[in-house]
């Protein structure tokens, strides 16, 4: 049993020496420095991961603020680790990992490689901050600290506009989910008198209107992070930052945050149905909506960024109704094979010399075999191929969601089908037929091809944590001192019913790409392409509804303001009037100020004589 | 006649400044002046040391003219950082600010000595000789550059500062005469029985030394000088006044109105104006301000009225919050002067404008001096905020709800001219590339990072201070 403050504070000292010692690091070292430091967080997981199966570890750092909130209410900052925040920060530092390793040979040419893995730490450092946390407070804390991390490394490569712009997308995209998750802690204290989590898990929790008021600022919070409708634009866009950090980033972590706050907060939101099924529908529209896009994407990354809006979409649909420990198995599953085929596409965008449209490739399998191989793995575990690690992990999902309501089942169902579609479409058009560039690929070194064959292993057999086929499984009895309540269940035909349905139609999405593939028209959807190229044309919704009315408004004003001969300023001036004549008093002349410090000395006098004569002395 | 009493352990922190101050003076004559700094700051740091082993000794000397209480010993090590930080800076930038010769460090030196005396004072004469030190020398290092600027600051705060003097002189012969003391504790005891006629004396005596201290820290009206005399003197000078003689004056205010004079009810009606005007006028002055070190120069005005606060709350409350505010204002304000000697081109300072783009010329001390500024204006978790909250919170649980509220208002305003200057750093280009200075930096960096560093250590940490403090000071 180690401290938990350890997890944090080893990546956090690589983030340090990095960002004041980068320069002194020749080569791969930074590289290594860093990812030694998330290994031995690792390793640090582990050892802790065995020792709270008994016991949750609350440790209590410090008080930073006493009494802020009257007596006995401080603020204090401490880390909590019970068997959710465990599993969590064994993804985190164990994904984490691997791609840190893999980044080592994806950057390698990058001037600012130091940088980039100074930035890389502190995310992971920030990302176990927002796990650990005892509180809501410090868990905002982490929440924006990742944020900040995620605008860092979008815009790495700042050079580019398009870059910048996508950075500052994401970050303004998130401040409203922000002040949604503020507002809700807000209330939580006023409701409670208290944010530290576990002392809230201990209160009986009665359902009323503030709670679900509560529930749905949370959400909205959650909304924001992870990228659900109608927040979810700038994760498409986000794919501008380096490959490995859309693995990390964008992919197996921190946009998973939104999930973990509702499953963390699962005893605000168990008692808040209405809430919760907004939290399903949201992330049932939400994993149309991304499946639906991602069906004529060209960009290599864009298709797995609408994909992990998808996903996304699945684990809101599980902690929605109820399912909290399948959205936590989802989120482990997709960890490993989303981070697994952002790396193949890392690996391929690497042996391309940075080329990204699909269209300019194919054949791949054949000069990158390894490549290819682990993305067909990822490719079958995201469909929900049984045996593979999302087979299970979806069918729970589908399964609680089938008890909770068949119409949400319907909605998941048939984007499980497009889901089988566009992933066989996005292996075909990469790795299938013949190569249709000018570069020439190449398999990348035992760096990154490591990372690649232990993901693989992972997303293929990941699934054994909790296979839930019939009745209960590891998973869910590890979990259910945490969580809680027991989750809905099917009977066993049903269930079994569900299963064949579902493999059913992901096989069926195979076919269909297969089919559109041998006839030469996997990138023609006609009528329906555009729409799914422009991602549905959201985009285009929010430049039309926001963008251009407030630009318009912008300009109005400023017209308006010219018109008025400057009348924005004159109230500027106005405002800041009195600090010009505190500068005429300010002459600069000995005497002026002799004057008003014996001026000042004689009002005091007469201050004193005016209470003599009253009598007040 | 009895031998006066006397605490060699007490003198020691006095005798090694002394030692030091003729060791660097006879060093002057032979070596380098980067030798003679490094001794100087080699002094303080022994006498810091041989302040530790005081702490909770309650030491006292010549019949409780000089007092060791944690409070003093605290205030002093507060003096002796700044100090430091000064002498740090001053090892790169002094050079270009032509003042690189052992004068300086000798000045600075003996206003140390004078700033401890008066951090330990126990009796009204010792507190008088102890400024009188602290204020002559710092008269000398204003002017001690050969420029005009520099000669018509140390001009106007000799003249305004004998003006001061005069009156605080005033002030304490009438509270003598009120009370028949000179001492602290004398003082206070005498009020208890002080003859009713002798009220009006001893008030108009506690408002002459109210005025007295006003315009050593800086109060409004008696504030006038500070701008003027912040940003004529040299940038390594006003670092050092900023910070020092400031946390001496307020030692000084706070010992003599919370210690001796906190029985007399007259004077905290005047003293509750005098903290809202310096708190409003400080901060909207500073809205206007294109001069960076100008704009310093106002908001150390309005860092005396959140500081004044001290003054009306009750003691318990206000003494460690004083402290801590103090110890983290010498960090803020060392670390930004720090920043401005090194981006310099004369000591007229910098402009807001010349800051612009700074992050993409001089990523490092943008960062710092963004750190800095945001600590200076209160946002967590930087020291500022949690000083701040103290101070704030020790005025609103004495009952001063109306100067709690100005002060939070105010401080509001002062986000903008204090975030103004970091926002530009980073989000606008720079207009025409001013040409920065290229001398060597790095025992100004040094400093700069020792104040960001402490800056958010004690802002992260807050205990590590307050754990020390909460203890009884008096």
């Amino acid at each position: 049993m180690l401290p938990v403050y350890l997890l944090p504070l080893l990546p956090f000292l690589g983030f340090l020496v990095l960002i004041l010692f980068g320069r002194r690091f020749p080569g791969p070292l930074a590289g290594a420095l860093a990812s030694a430091l998330v290994g031995l967080a690792f390793v640090v997981a582990l050892i802790d991961f065995f020792s709270v199966r008994s016991v949750p570890m609350h440790e209590l750092l410090w008080s930073w603020l006493p009494g802020i909130g009257g007596k006995g209410h401080n603020l204090e900052i401490g880390f909590y680790l019970d068997r959710l925040s465990s599993l969590m920060t064994l993804v985190v530092t164990g994904v984490g990992f691997l791609i840190h390793v893999f980044s080592i040979g994806y950057m390698e040419h990058d001037p600012r490689f130091p940088r980039f893995f100074a930035f890389l730490n502190f995310f992971v450092a920030l990302m176990l901050i927002l796990v650990l946390a005892d509180s809501y407070p410090l868990m905002f804390v982490g929440w924006e600290g990742v944020g900040v991390a995620s605008y860092l490394l979008i815009g790495f490569w700042f050079e580019g506009k398009i870059n910048a712009n996508a950075a500052r997308k994401a970050f303004v995209m998130n401040r409203i989910g922000d002040l949604g998750f503020l507002l809700g802690i807000f209330l939580i204290f006023r409701q409670y008198g208290t944010t530290v989590l576990p002392s809230l898990a201990k209160m009986p929790i009665k359902t009323d209107s503030a709670l679900e008021l509560i529930c749905l600022f949370l959400l909205v919070g959650a909304i924001g992070k992870s990228a659900q409708l109608p927040l979810t634009t700038w994760l498409a866009d986000a794919m501008a930052g380096p490959t490995p950090v859309s693995a990390l980033i964008h992919a197996a972590t921190m946009v998973t945050a939104g999930v973990y706050l509702v499953a963390r907060s699962h005893f605000f939101f168990s008692q808040a149905p209405v809430a919760s099924s907004w939290v399903a529908w949201v992330g049932g529209l939400t994993a149309l909506y991304g499946a639906l896009s991602a069906m004529n994407q060209y960009d290599i990354k864009k298709i797995l960024a609408y994909s992990t809006i998808s996903q996304l979409g699945y684990m809101f649909m599980a902690v929605g109704v109820g399912a909290y420990w399948a959205g936590m198995y989802h989120l482990v599953t997709h960890a490993f094979f989303k981070a697994l085929l952002f790396l193949a596409a890392g690996s391929v965008i690497h042996a391309l010399q940075g080329e990204q449209d699909t269209r300019k490739m194919g054949g791949l399998a054949k000069t990158m075999p390894l490549t290819g191989a682990v993305g067909l793995i990822a490719v079958l575990a995201i469909s929900g191929i049984p045996p593979f690690s999302g087979f299970f992990s979806k069918e729970a999902i589908l399964g609680a969601s089938f008890a909770y309501s068949p119409w949400l089942w319907a909605v998941g169902t048939f984007t499980a089908l497009l889901t089988a579609f566009y992933m066989l479409r996005w292996y075909l058009l990469v790795f299938s037929g013949t190569y249709r560039g000018q570069a020439h690929p190449h398999e990348s070194g035992p760096v990154m091809a490591v990372p690649l064959v232990a993901l693989a292993i992972l997303a293929a057999l990941g699934g054994v944590i909790g296979p839930q086929l019939l009745g209960s499984n590891w998973l869910e009895n590890y979990l259910k001192p945490v969580l809680g309540l027991p989750s809905l269940h099917n009977p066993a035909t049903t269930e079994l019913s569900l299963i064949a349905i579902a493999v059913l139609l992901a096989l069926l999405g195979f076919l269909w790409a297969y089919l559109r593939y041998r006839s030469g028209r996997l990138t023609d959807l006609r009528g329906f392409g555009p729409i799914s190229a422009k991602a549905l044309y959201l985009d285009d919704l929010y430049a039309g509804s926001v963008a251009s009315p407030s630009k318009a408004i912008s300009g109005a004003l400023e017209r308006t303001d010219r018109v008025f001969g400057g009348g924005m300023s004159a109230t500027g001036e106005v405002l800041t009037e009195p600090g010009r004549w505190t500068n005429l008093w300010q002459s600069g002349f000995v005497r002026v100020y002799a004057l008003s410090m014996l001026l000042g000395t004689l009002l005091l006098v007469l201050y004193l004589a005016v209470r003599m004569l009253g009598g007040s002395l | 006649m009895p031998l006066p009493h006397i605490s060699v352990m007490l003198l020691l922190p006095f005798i090694i400044l002394l030692l030091t101050t003729a060791a660097c003076t006879a060093l002057g004559f032979l070596v380098h002046r980067q030798a003679v700094t490094w001794t100087a700051m080699a002094g303080l740091i022994i006498t810091a040391a041989s302040l530790i082993p005081l702490w909770d000794r309650h030491l006292s000397s010549f019949g409780g003219a000089l007092l060791g209480d944690p409070f003093g010993i605290a205030l002093s090590l507060v003096i002796l950082l700044g100090a430091l930080l000064a002498l740090l800076s001053s090892l790169d930038s002094a050079k270009r600010s032509s003042l690189s010769f052992p004068e300086y460090d000798l000045m600075l030196l003996l206003g140390v000595l004078g700033s401890v005396l008066l951090a330990m004072a126990g009796n009204l004469i010792v507190l008088l000789i102890g400024l009188e030190i602290m204020s002559l020398s710092a008269y000398v290092l204003a002017t001690l550059q050969a420029s005009r600027s520099s000669e018509e600051a140390g001009m106007k705060y000799f003249l305004l500062g004998a003006v001061g003097s005069a009156v605080l002189i005033y002030g304490i012969a009438l509270v003598y005469g009120a009370t028949g003391h000179f001492g602290l504790s004398g003082i206070a005891a005498a009020l208890g029985h002080a003859a009713a006629s002798n009220l009006p004396v001893l008030l108009l005596g506690t408002l002459m030394l109210l005025v007295g201290f006003g315009f050593k820290v800086a109060l409004v009206p008696f504030h006038q000088w500070t701008p003027d005399v912040y940003s004529g003197s040299p940038t390594l000078v006003t670092l050092y006044m900023s910070v020092v003689i400031k946390t001496a004056a307020f030692a000084g205010l706070i010992r003599v109105f919370q210690m001796a004079l906190s029985g007399v009810h007259g004077w905290v009606i005047p003293a509750e104006v005098i903290i809202a005007l310096t708190l409003i006028l400080g901060n909207f002055a500073a809205l206007r301000e294109e001069n960076f070190k100008r704009m310093l120069a106002y908001s150390a005005v309005a860092h005396s009225g959140y500081l004044a606060l001290a003054l009306v709350a009750k003691s318990s409350l206000a003494e460690p919050a004083l402290i801590y505010y103090l110890l983290t204002y010498t960090l803020m304000n060392a670390g930004a002067f720090a920043v401005v000697a090194v981006l310099q081109r004369d000591d007229s300072g910098v402009t807001i404008s010349d800051l612009r783009g700074l992050y993409s010329r001089r990523p490092g001390l943008a960062v710092a001096l963004a750190a800095l500024l945001a600590s200076l204006s209160g946002l967590p978790p930087f020291a500022g905020f949690f000083g701040k909250f103290v101070l704030f919170s020790a005025a609103l649980q004495s009952g001063f709800v109306g100067l709690t509220v100005i002060a939070a208002v105010t401080s509001m305003a002062a986000l903008f001219y204090y975030l103004r200057p970091a926002a530009l750093m980073f989000f606008s280009e720079p207009a025409q590339t001013p040409q920065l200075p290229a001398a060597p930096r790095q025992y100004s960096a040094v400093a700069v990072w020792v104040a960001v560093g402490g800056t958010l250590l004690i802002g992260v940490l807050p205990n590590l201070v307050m754990q020390l403090l909460q203890r009884p000071l008096t």
